[in-house]
């Protein structure tokens, strides 16, 4: 069993999201961080400006859990991708998303973490 | 190309075409230049705020992957456009290039050398009393 937070894109970590990471922290559920960032949107259109954003919501999310309780095991996760600017709409499924969750899962394992991205 | 490439479908080359934009995007990789990277706009914007009225926005937004038959609305907006699957779209694109195209014609030279090859070889062959060319 494990529990999954996503943040607001850009960079918001509501209350909600917050008081379920702490509360599963302190119980040793392993948490899910998963940003859903939309570039050109809740994001940079740039890609890897997008990145930094993703990058930075995760990371709260687990420096929350660690602080909480050092150790309690995490994922890193991502469903960012590309706003389309032409209709308003996350573009799922599309060349950005994948090229995110590929950068997304190398960056993770940068960290020795396991990931859990779109598309997959 | 089908059945053994004894039928080729017009539809399923205009969708590879777009299948391979796409994937073009994806080959491409995330560039990564001083002058794309912008943390100073994600600074400016802040939690919960958007991206949706910056310059940069505006200005690389055409980087962004453009399908043509790939249909990305939700679907209530796809259906109220006819829903038509994506061989279908891709059909009539292909009906379309085949009725409008008008292919570039070959540059003068190019004419007159075929011609001059052409010529040559009726001269070679009425020599032999064989068949002319056209």
């Amino acid at each position: 069993m494990m529990i999954g937070v996503c943040p607001v894109s850009p960079l918001k970590l509501p209350m909600e999201c917050s008081e379920a990471i702490v509360s599963a922290a302190r119980a040793g559920v392993p948490c899910l961080v998963l940003s859903m960032a939309m570039a050109g949107g809740s994001a940079p259109v740039n890609l890897a400006d997008t990145l930094v954003v993703d990058k930075a919501e995760v990371l709260a999310g687990i420096t929350l859990a660690q602080l909480t309780s050092p150790g309690t095991p995490m994922l890193y996760g991502s469903s960012t991708t590309a706003m389309d600017l032409r209709l308003a709409a996350a573009s799922v499924g599309s060349p950005e998303c994948g090229v995110i969750s590929a950068a997304a899962a190398a960056i993770a394992r940068q960290y020795g973490l396991p990931s859990y991205v779109a598309g997959l | 190309m089908i059945e053994s490439g004894v039928a080729f479908d017009f539809g399923q080359l205009v969708m590879d075409n777009e299948f391979a934009r796409m994937v073009r995007h994806v080959v491409g990789g995330i560039p990564v230049t001083d002058e794309l990277l912008g943390a100073d706009d994600i600074a400016q914007v802040g939690p919960f705020g958007d991206f949706l009225s910056l310059d940069s926005t505006l200005k690389f937004m055409r980087s962004q992957s453009q399908p043509k038959l790939i249909d990305r609305r939700v679907r209530e907006e796809w259906a109220a456009g006819g829903g038509k699957d994506l061989h279908q779209r891709a059909l009539e694109e292909a009906r379309r290039i085949l009725a409008t195209r008008v292919p570039e014609p070959l540059p003068d030279e190019v004419v007159r050398e075929i011609r001059r090859i052409v010529d040559a070889a009726d001269a070679a062959a009425a020599a032999l009393g064989s068949p002319q060319c056209i």
